[in-house]
């Protein structure tokens, strides 16, 4: 029992990055025998913010004497990436002052404060370790800053949506899980998450702590459902029945009630309150990054109550000259609604998937136009619609109770012309 | 514990001189009395282009009257034994190296046999080049919060991998490429058959630059500064580093001397400056930065960033931003390449979430299409009277347009300028209203600024002509308003 005492003792010691000043020989030479006072860490934050790598800034108040100092700062078993160490003098005391006192810093006067420079940097072999030769020309102490970044201490961002029972509003809570498998503790850390907002938190080691970073109210929504054959494929390919995915839009700015800071990746989980007013999970999906003023879009799952039927009608070919064909291809939809509320539904017409399912084109381009069979009213989506992409949106009307079910049929025509 | 820190003190590998005062020449003696002159002073030149460091020391011996015969010898350490060289700085004309030896039974050793015609204690220089000193730049450098100014810290690490401890050495640091037709460190270990082989190697080790670096003419160490500079300077005791140009190459010196024990690295400051003034701007160049918006920083080698006194090594730079809470945030660990004095630097701190940067294609058609007729072709079928006249003809060439919009959102809170290349290969023409300019004979450069907050919309149209239609490998650029396509 009491071997295992001394064993954890010594491990916490051995993974301590420690910082030791050297008051021992200032020529130094290169013994590695040293007394040293060990300054402990007076702060310490840990940066969030990049998304890629984690920043440790600690703090520590270092004595120093007039002449050259020797300042040890050691790593053993821990993850510090050593070429991103950067040594800081923030301000120094010389002696002649009271350290303690409030206003130590009015009070000094310029001939008080110490002026420090750091010399070398010598790194011993095997070690994870670095001496600094720090040169101060009075004794004193000085407020150091030592920023590092780490690896292992890594951050994920989850984001828990809670939505009204007619899918309107949304509420959002950001959460952050910072996880240390860094080989250090700090125990008295500020972790900054970008945007002034810190939170002071310890961090043990192999420790992973979980807090709600933002919080927003009041988000509208947009709902959208939509069919594309080649991308989100059919439900049913025998009856011709396209899947229908249902995505929540929302706009990351003020105006819907966001836009503080830029929405990180992260697992979005979505409850939505039923009538008896406590929550049904209705799905979960990767949120991309969404920087402020940008749009997210969410998949929330597929609705089984809209039925699309996608039927190639006509393929035909046309020659022009030559070898030189258009071809004319005929698509009809038969939508119906089986909601009792009216939907927004966007059909997406992937051209070159369509393209190959008529005919084997030697061309890379697609060249194509709408014909004038098309029987859906006004202009392509203009946000959707691309070289090789046609989208359209249409509304559909709430099933009437009682009444006979509603369909709909829309027909896309499309010329792909001069293949060869 | 101790015994392990008490080897460290120990050289692991001491040059040993002897100065055998004996006039006799036969060497085939077991039993020797020898003494061991100290350094008195040693000098570092490495070269980081090559696994090279000349190494030049200094030691004071007394020689006699008539022949004298020294030992040097190098055991464990990574000296090339070609060159070695012996020069008397006191005596220049007094005394002369009339024969070296290097004995059969012992690898790493010589014997020099001096002929002097005085009794004195003489300083003599021993050159020789050795593998395992390296030497390398990296950067620090902290940005201000509005991306205007950079302070950088330049430093330089010396490794000593060499075996031999060198204990307040003067330390210089060649940049430049040098070329070298053998490494040093093939040509460790290799002892035997070394008469013929060495005297080959001789000739041949001498780099032109180790050449000028020997002769006395060059190699000003100390550089009078600024009184009022030296003044601080000197208060803060930081060690100086001068750097000068010598033929194709520049030498770092760095002040006073510095003991790097082997297997220790040591890091010094080799520069610093502060107020850099920045560019920053967003480019876009797949072949250079990949497929992505890359933010690139842009600053000069030159005296208005507080620079310019020597090129840039190449080195890492780990770049850090203030945040308004006087912390520094984490850019990006970046690789600087060797920039010369009035160069600029090019730093691809990689894509900004916070602009939004889509290509997208719009519509595509054809036109001009030329069709190649052979001679008409008659069919008939089996057993009827119907005929048929079938014009062969395929398509010979043809036009490709493509109309593409480039969306670019700035979510940034600061105005920003972008760079897009597009790479048109062919016979190309580029239509549209916006600042387009050649890059070379396929490629453009298309230029804009965003505003905070701004989107923009860039529309244009490629035409590629094909087949028969292509005449030239060019791209023309075309002054015309492109709308969005009405589908």
């Amino acid at each position: 029992m009491v071997k295992q005492e001394k064993t954890m003792k010594y491990k916490t010691l051995y993974r301590v990055i420690a910082l030791s000043v050297c008051a021992l020989s200032t020529t130094q030479g290169f013994a590695r025998i040293k007394l040293i006072t060990l300054p402990v860490r007076e702060h310490v934050e840990i940066q969030l913010e990049n998304e890629n790598t984690t920043i440790i800034e600690e703090e520590r108040i270092v004595p120093l004497k007039k002449g050259n100092n020797d300042i040890d700062f050691s790593w053993h078993n821990t993850s510090i990436r050593p070429e991103t160490i950067v040594f800081r003098v923030i301000d120094g005391n010389s002696d002649a002052h009271d350290n303690t006192h409030n206003n130590a810093k009015q009070n000094a006067k310029q001939s008080d404060i110490i002026k420090t420079n750091v010399i070398s940097v010598s790194y011993p072999p095997n070690e994870s370790a670095l001496t600094w030769n720090v040169y101060a020309d009075k004794n004193g102490t000085a407020r150091v800053r030592i920023t590092y970044a780490i690896n292992k201490l890594d951050r994920k961002y989850h984001y828990i949506a809670r939505t009204n029972s007619d899918e309107t509003k949304m509420q959002l809570m950001q959460y952050i899980k910072v996880n240390n498998q860094s080989g250090e503790s700090y125990l008295n850390a500020q972790m900054s998450t970008g945007m002034d907002h810190t939170i002071a938190l310890p961090m043990g080691l192999d420790e992973s702590q979980e807090f709600l970073n933002q919080s927003y109210e009041q988000i509208p929504i947009e709902k959208t459902y939509t069919v594309n054959a080649s991308e989100l494929g059919y439900r049913n390919r025998s009856q011709d029945k396209l899947n229908v995915y249902m995505h929540y839009h929302i706009v990351n700015d003020e105006q819907h009630n966001l836009g503080k800071q830029s929405l990180a990746p992260g697992k979005f989980r979505i409850y939505q309150q039923d009538k008896k007013g406590s929550s049904v999970f209705i799905g979960e999906d990767w949120g991309q990054y969404t920087a402020k003023e940008d749009e997210a879009k969410l998949f929330i799952g597929e609705a089984r109550d809209i039925v699309v039927k996608r039927i190639i009608k006509r393929q035909k070919r046309q020659r022009i000259n030559g070898n030189l064909y258009n071809w004319n291809v005929l698509l009809s939809y038969e939508i119906e609604n089986f909601k009792d509320k009216p939907v927004n539904l966007i059909i997406e017409e992937d051209l070159r998937a369509l393209r190959g399912e008529v005919f084997a084109s030697r061309s890379n381009l697609i060249e194509w136009e709408i014909g004038k069979e098309t029987s859906f009213s006004g202009q392509p989506l203009k946000k959707y619609t691309t070289g090789e992409r046609v989208a359209y949106q249409i509304s559909l009307p709430a099933r009437q109770e009682g009444a006979k079910q509603m369909k709909l049929e829309k027909k896309l025509h499309i010329n792909f012309k001069n293949e060869w | 514990m101790l015994t392990n820190s008490l080897k460290k003190l120990i050289p692991q590998c001491a040059l040993i001189f002897i100065l055998a005062s004996l006039t006799c020449v036969v060497m085939a003696k077991n039993i020797d009395l020898s003494t061991l002159p100290a350094r008195e002073s040693v000098q570092l030149t490495i070269y980081n282009s090559q696994d090279l460091t000349l190494v030049r020391e200094t030691r004071q011996i007394s020689i006699k009257k008539g022949q004298n015969r020294l030992q040097f010898s190098w055991v464990n350490t990574k000296i090339d034994p070609t060159s070695v060289q012996i020069e008397f700085l006191s005596h220049p004309t007094a005394m002369n190296v009339s024969n070296t030896t290097f004995p059969h039974d012992k690898p790493q050793m010589l014997y020099w046999h001096i002929n002097s015609s005085t009794d004195a204690l003489a300083t003599v220089e021993i050159s020789y080049f050795t593998s395992g000193i390296s030497w390398q730049a990296d950067y620090s450098g902290i940005m201000d919060q509005a991306e205007k100014t950079l302070s950088m810290d330049s430093f330089i690490t010396v490794t000593n991998h060499s075996g031999e401890n060198y204990d307040h050495a003067q330390v210089r640091l060649v940049i430049g490429k040098i070329n070298l037709v053998e490494q040093v460190n093939d040509l460790l270990g290799q002892a035997k058959d070394k008469s013929r082989r060495i005297r080959e190697r001789k000739k041949a080790m001498r780099p032109k630059v180790a050449r000028m670096l020997m002769s006395k003419s060059v190699g000003a160490y100390a550089i009078e500064n600024d009184a009022v500079v030296m003044a601080d300077e000197m208060i803060m005791a930081e060690k100086e580093v001068t750097k000068e140009s010598l033929s194709e190459y520049y030498i770092f010196s760095i002040e006073g001397t510095e003991s790097i024990p082997n297997q220790w690295s040591k890091r010094l400051r080799s520069g610093f400056a502060k107020d850099i003034p920045i560019d920053t701007i967003y480019r876009y160049r797949p072949r250079e930065y990949g497929n992505m918006l890359a933010r690139v920083l842009l600053f000069k080698n030159d005296k208005e960033s507080s620079l310019g006194e020597a090129p840039l090594p190449k080195g890492r730079i780990q770049l850090y931003q203030k945040n308004n809470q006087g912390s520094l945030s984490y850019i990006a660990d970046l690789e600087l390449k060797y920039t010369s004095i009035g160069d600029q630097v090019e730093l691809n701190t990689g894509q900004n979430p916070e602009i939004f940067f889509e290509l997208q294609n719009l519509k595509n058609w054809r036109d001009n299409i030329w069709m190649r007729y052979r001679n008409g072709n008659y069919y008939r079928r089996i057993g009827d009277a119907h005929i048929k006249i079938d014009h062969n003809s395929t398509v010979a060439g043809w036009n490709e347009h493509s109309l593409f919009v480039q969306r670019i959102r700035n979510f940034t809170d600061q105005p920003i300028h972008v760079e897009i290349r597009r790479i048109l290969s062919g016979d190309a023409v580029i239509r549209s209203q916006l600042a387009i300019k050649k890059h070379d004979f396929q490629s453009v450069d298309i230029k804009t600024s965003l505003a905070v907050g701004e989107q923009q919309e860039l529309l244009y149209e490629t035409l590629v002509k094909q087949g028969r239609n292509a005449k030239q490998s060019q791209i023309v650029l075309e002054n015309k308003k492109i709308s969005y396509p009405v589908w």
